[in-house]
């Protein structure tokens, strides 16, 4: 018995180089994050502005990052694009990162924090930027691209809220796909996979990205937008939130109330947050003023917008919780020059009402809502 | 349970561990709980159907050993064989049945039977325990006495559910012995299982991927695309049922057990006669044995001994399904058995002479073999339509338009614009004829050995390569999504 015992470890080492590769190539991201994104966060890692960004799932590269990075951002930024303008020169002295999501929803909202906090690098500093659809529980608000099951792993582990259609996870799973046959060959597979096709990220010059054609994702997870958008002359972005100001206005439709779900939880959030320790920070990236004219204007259709703002503050209040911007432009002294389009603001405005972190008790507080 | 299951793969182990240390007494007592929980793990109610054969068959064995006129045995020997074909024929043809009649008397007042699910290895383990009880009849074995060993002899788990189907004679005085762990005989035991393993997933269940796509929506695939699955489907059926003997085989060996050889080299087969002798031998041997020579076998002139091929093969074809297009399958064996008789009868009748008598055959050239291997092939390969199609119609359809592109086969890029639609280049087509080539290389290699025979005779580090190998191609190409062996629905 020993002899066979002893011939069948002979075995080991074939299985060892089995379980390496499926570990080193990873081809979905098990361990390492997903392919491009994780090819992407190692640039950012290493400092690298990289292009590409619009063709990567930002959400895995967010992920991959949070895996990958040795030691926890000191500030944390959640939002959406609107926010993701947010880059490291309002952290003086302190890490940041950007974990803004293009078209986030309030699955991102929650779990653009968990990915980070559950690899232990919860930041010192959470920077939340809170768009108003967040509290929409309409359907169509929900982004395709947001992690549904991470966000109820997080509101069901991490908040307590019960019943939610959420399983827990076995942190151990993802080790079986390390003696899963099928692992293997889909490793195998994706290493002498033909990637030339493929678009992958790649670094760009720092020396040349402010004059890129497309979205460049910087090495603190903010943005900067095409040289076109930013540039393009102001007649044209008024003319663009003009347009958009004459449609409905994005997920702020069929917002008749405030989502009672998604307030319980954004409160325990903030309960949460402070229990163990983290600052928080209230950031209400602001609409183009043609936009919200237009909010005003049919406010019966477009109330809730407003009653966000009223319960953003009311919170703020509650849990002494700094609040800066405010949907509307008039009320932090911005105008038309100050916006991209009807939704984004430009990185210069921004700094009208967003102050240095951890400086924030100085020279802004009068834009303090 | 699948032997490509995770549960086997504990499963398998722990009957093993138990066996070799637990008392000798209590050894096959181990091994019968083992079995019917191997059995249970599909339908636990079905264990009952052949708890019920078990006894019926056991008793009956006894019945006729006892009885004292020859009459009395034959009343014993049939009343058994009534109550298990009838058993057998409720779960598996009575659905068919009532189809075929309703065809036929539109006005009947029948139905079918839609909650009934089919019994895992029904066909096998019927045949078997009333093998055993034909054979207590002719006085070719002792009865049993012992009902735990007999219960052991048909539900013996390795070979349950898709034979092979075991002889009494070669069988129950295995069960008799008593059997410590031996590590050349568990060694070799486990190399077959890793071959039966690699043919089971590496080319069975892989080239099923493209040939359930084409089988399951003939109308779409045409001409080379037919071809190509037709010509996979021989490979599949021949691994899928061939790697799962060698699996049982290896299993048994592991525990001691000596199971017949199943399948020796089907496809390097020179004639239709030569394959059956190749193929599911121990079914083979079983209607010759059962069926074929009771009905006279060759011994009653030339027109009764083709009348007898073609019951013996369409009784067969019946056994692997109870369908139109089964019937048909064996129908064209049986066809294909007589032609090869009438045309070619004498000269192999001679040869089989020469070789009875030890005298020396000549083999014939190399060129002559190959070409001798592919038009039986071909022959052969043509009934798998109808053993595989889903339906009669499906069938016509993949008959008539087998070749219906011939005339495009050698226009530039036709060949891969025909493979790309049925999935060849992503489901891993390349791999399966890889794997295949492999498969047949080593057969050759093998030559008149086993596999364990000859790789035994290997210096250690030819066989270790060999097992190395093995199990990279099965962790490359094999197909893990725990498909059902072809054979456990007969």
């Amino acid at each position: 018995m020993l002899k066979l015992i002893v011939k069948l470890a002979m075995f080991i080492p074939l299985l060892a180089v089995m379980m390496y590769v499926s570990y080193r190539v990873d081809p979905s991201g098990l361990f390492w994050g997903a392919g491009f994104e994780r090819q992407a966060s190692e640039y950012m890692l290493a400092g690298e502005y990289i292009s590409g960004y619009e063709r990567l799932d930002g959400r895995a590269l967010n992920e991959a990052y949070a895996k990958n990075v040795e030691s926890r951002p000191q500030i944390l930024i959640n939002g959406s694009s609107r926010s993701m303008l947010i880059d490291s020169s309002f952290a003086e002295g302190k890490t940041l990162y950007n974990a803004g999501n293009v078209g986030a929803d309030v699955y991102d909202f929650f779990t653009s924090y968990y990915i980070f906090s559950r690899e232990g690098k919860e930041p010192e500093i959470f920077v939340m930027g809170i768009d108003p659809w967040i509290f929409n529980d309409g359907s169509e608000n929900i982004d395709k691209r947001s992690d549904k099951e991470l966000y109820f792993q997080f509101i069901g582990e991490e908040l307590g809220f019960e019943n939610q259609q959420y399983e827990k996870d076995n942190p151990y799973e993802k080790y079986l796909a390390l003696i899963d046959p099928s692992y293997f060959q889909g490793s195998v597979a994706y290493y002498f996979k033909d990637k030339s096709a493929e678009v992958s990220p790649q670094p760009v010059p720092k020396d040349e990205i402010y004059n890129q054609s497309e979205i460049i994702k910087c090495p603190d997870g903010s943005i900067i937008y095409d040289v076109y958008f930013r540039t393009r002359d102001q007649q044209v972005a008024d003319w663009d939130a003009l347009t958009a100001a004459n449609m409905p206005l994005m997920r702020l439709v069929d917002f008749e109330q405030l989502s009672a779900d998604y307030t319980r939880q954004f409160e325990k959030f903030i309960e949460y947050l402070q229990n163990k320790g983290i600052s928080i920070i209230f950031y209400l990236p602001p609409y183009h003023p043609y936009i919200i004219e237009a909010a005003l204007a049919d406010y019966d259709t477009y109330h809730s917008l407003f009653d966000v703002e009223l319960y953003l503050k009311d919170m703020a209040d509650k849990y002494d919780i700094p609040i800066y911007g405010s949907y509307n432009p008039y009320a932090v002294n911005l105008t038309n020059t100050d916006f991209m389009d009807g939704l984004h603001l430009r990185q210069d405005s921004i700094r009208k009402i967003l102050p240095v972190i951890g400086e924030e008790s100085n020279n802004l507080e009068e834009n303090n809502i | 349970m699948l032997f490509n299951s995770v549960s086997f793969l504990i499963f398998f182990p722990v009957v093993v561990l138990g066996y070799f240390v637990i008392p000798a007494k209590v050894k096959n007592l181990w091994l019968l709980i083992a079995s019917y929980y191997f059995y249970m793990s599909w339908q636990p109610v079905y264990a009952l159907l052949i708890l019920f054969s078990t006894i019926s068959t056991f008793v009956c064995g006894l019945l006729i050993d006892s009885a004292r006129s020859r009459k009395r045995k034959k009343l014993y020997l049939a009343v058994n064989i009534i109550i298990n074909i009838a058993i057998l024929f409720y779960f598996k043809y009575f659905n068919f049945f009532v189809e075929t009649l309703l065809e036929l008397f539109p006005s009947l007042s029948i139905a079918k039977n839609n909650n009934m699910l089919a019994v895992v290895g029904i066909s096998f383990y019927t045949f078997q325990s009333l093998g055993y009880c034909i054979d207590v009849y002719n006085g070719k074995t002792e009865k049993e006495t012992n009902f735990l060993d007999y219960a052991l002899f048909v539900s013996f788990f390795p070979q349950l559910v898709a034979g092979p189907i075991e002889r009494s004679t070669n069988f129950l005085p295995q069960l008799k012995k008593t059997y410590k762990f031996d590590y050349d005989r568990v060694t070799d035991g486990l190399v077959m299982m890793a071959w039966g393993f690699f043919k089971k997933l590496a080319v069975a269940d892989t080239a099923a991927l493209l040939v359930n796509a084409v089988y399951n929506d003939v109308t779409n695939y045409t001409g080379v695309q037919l071809v190509l699955a037709t010509v996979l489907f021989a490979f599949q059926i021949y691994c899928d049922f061939s790697g799962y003997s060698d699996i049982a085989i290896g299993a048994a060996n592991v525990l001691g057990f000596k199971l017949m050889r199943n399948f020796y080299h089907p496809y390097f087969a020179q004639n239709v006669v030569d394959f059956w002798r190749r193929w599911h031998i121990s079914l083979s041997g079983w209607f010759m044995d059962y069926i074929y020579i009771p009905l006279g076998g060759s011994r009653k002139g030339n027109v009764r001994t083709y009348v007898n091929i073609m019951i013996t093969f369409l009784i067969s074809g019946l056994w692997h399904g109870a369908a139109y297009t089964f019937v048909v399958w064996g129908a064209l064996n049986g066809l294909y058995n007589v032609c090869e008789r009438l045309l070619f009868g004498k000269k192999q009748r001679q040869i089989r002479q020469r070789q009875k008598n030890g005298l020396p055959v000549k083999q014939p050239p190399l060129y002559r073999r190959i070409f001798n291997a592919l038009v039986t092939f071909a022959f052969i390969d043509f009934s798998w339509i109808f053993f595989r199609a889903n339906s009669m119609t499906d069938a016509v359809y993949i008959v008539r338009n087998l070749f219906s592109d011939i005339g495009s086969l050698f226009a530039p890029g036709y060949i891969t614009s025909m493979l790309t639609p049925m999935g060849f280049f992503d489901k891993n087509g390349w791999a399966v004829i890889l794997c295949i080539v492999i498969m047949m290389a080593v057969e050759m290699w093998e030559g008149k050995d086993t596999l364990v025979q000859r790789i035994n005779k290997c210096p250690w580090p030819v066989r270790w390569a060999f097992y190395y190998s093995v199990i990279i191609l099965i962790a490359l190409f094999g197909y893990f999504g725990q498909s059902q062996f072809i054979y456990f629905q007969f």
